[in-house]
């Protein structure tokens, strides 16, 4: 096996993961009942004053086990295809996923996401920074999406696909609203 | 919030499922019979007979638990045993390949389901 494929494997899975995950991002923040019980808590705690670590308890068993479910299965299709590659790119997203929320939020630091004053994400089609995808913490309804963690493009495409998207998630379906989601 | 979506019932039944297909497995493979599939349907059954729900999430843990068990076996008993569990591809071709993810969708289908009538569904963080 060539260290060629096992990189592209790994790649291939960071990619598809994150699509994965900003797919699921977006669907969550148009699913009012879910968000709230959920992925709210996420946005709350980075926009008032820091209560505790910067990752709690509920943050680190989403993503963390988000990401060793991916683990798993990619285990198995890296023993499936001997290429090893696959599981290393699924370790690599959890790397990733925990490094990049951790970093965003300035785990070292005292100043809430939210007074930190960030700039607004830019409409970009390249990688997706940590202060790209931090500025949609601070700012989870802004209208330019950030919800991706590797690369910016699929915020544009699901730009793209919101008008009809929108329709077929659970809150279009119900007819909610941003406004009714926070309220 | 967990995204694996099993709870211990469902484990314990996928677990026991697996053990059970490893043996019917390697007894195959000690005959001459090559059944991998047999292992996900095991696992899949198992969590199914002992799930009080229906939880979508926790097919893919079992499907991946099929997968291991089966490489595992052969890995231990029969004609591909000299190949080991770390070459477990070497020993594939086109229709081994098939079998186990034969072996890994009947692991989730059947994984995800509870032959209780009427059980509630359950999705990831409730």
């Amino acid at each position: 096996m060539s260290m060629l494929s096992v990189v592209a494997a790994a790649a291939t899975y960071l990619v598809a993961a994150d699509l994965v995950y900003a797919v699921d991002h977006y669907l969550v923040h148009h699913d009012r009942e879910r968000y709230r019980r959920t992925h709210g808590r996420h946005h709350r705690r980075y926009n008032g004053t820091k209560d505790g670590p910067q990752l709690d308890a509920y943050e680190l068993s989403t993503y963390g086990s988000a990401a060793v479910y991916g683990m798993a299965l990619m285990s198995a299709l890296s023993l499936l295809t001997g290429n090893v590659g696959f599981f290393l790119g699924a370790a690599g997203k959890l790397v990733h996923s925990l490094v990049f929320h951790v970093y965003q939020h300035r785990w070292w630091g005292d100043v809430p996401l939210r007074r930190q004053g960030l700039p607004p994400a830019r409409r970009s089609w390249g990688l997706a920074s940590a202060r790209y995808h931090a500025f949609h913490h601070s700012h989870p309804d802004d209208t330019v999406f950030a919800y991706a963690e590797s690369w910016a493009g699929f915020d544009r495409l699901l730009e793209w696909c919101h008008p009809w998207l929108v329709k077929h998630t659970v809150d279009g379906r119900a007819g909610v609203h941003v406004a009714e989601r926070r309220a | 919030m967990n995204w694996f979506g099993f709870d211990a019932r469902s484990l314990a039944g996928a677990l026991v499922g697996a053990l059970v297909g490893a043996l019917l497995f390697g007894w195959g493979l000690s005959r001459g019979l090559d059944l991998p599939w047999v292992v996900g349907l095991a696992v899949g059954g198992g969590a199914m007979a002992l799930a009080r729900d229906r939880n979508t999430m926790r097919g893919g843990p079992f499907a991946v638990l099929a997968v291991w068990t089966g490489a595992l076996t052969q890995a231990l008993v029969g004609p591909f045993a000299e190949a080991g569990l770390w070459h477990l591809s070497s020993t594939l071709d086109a229709k081994r390949v098939g079998y186990y993810v034969t072996s890994a969708l009947l692991a989730a289908a059947l994984g995800a389901r509870s032959i209780r009538r009427g059980a509630a569904r359950r999705v990831a963080g409730t």
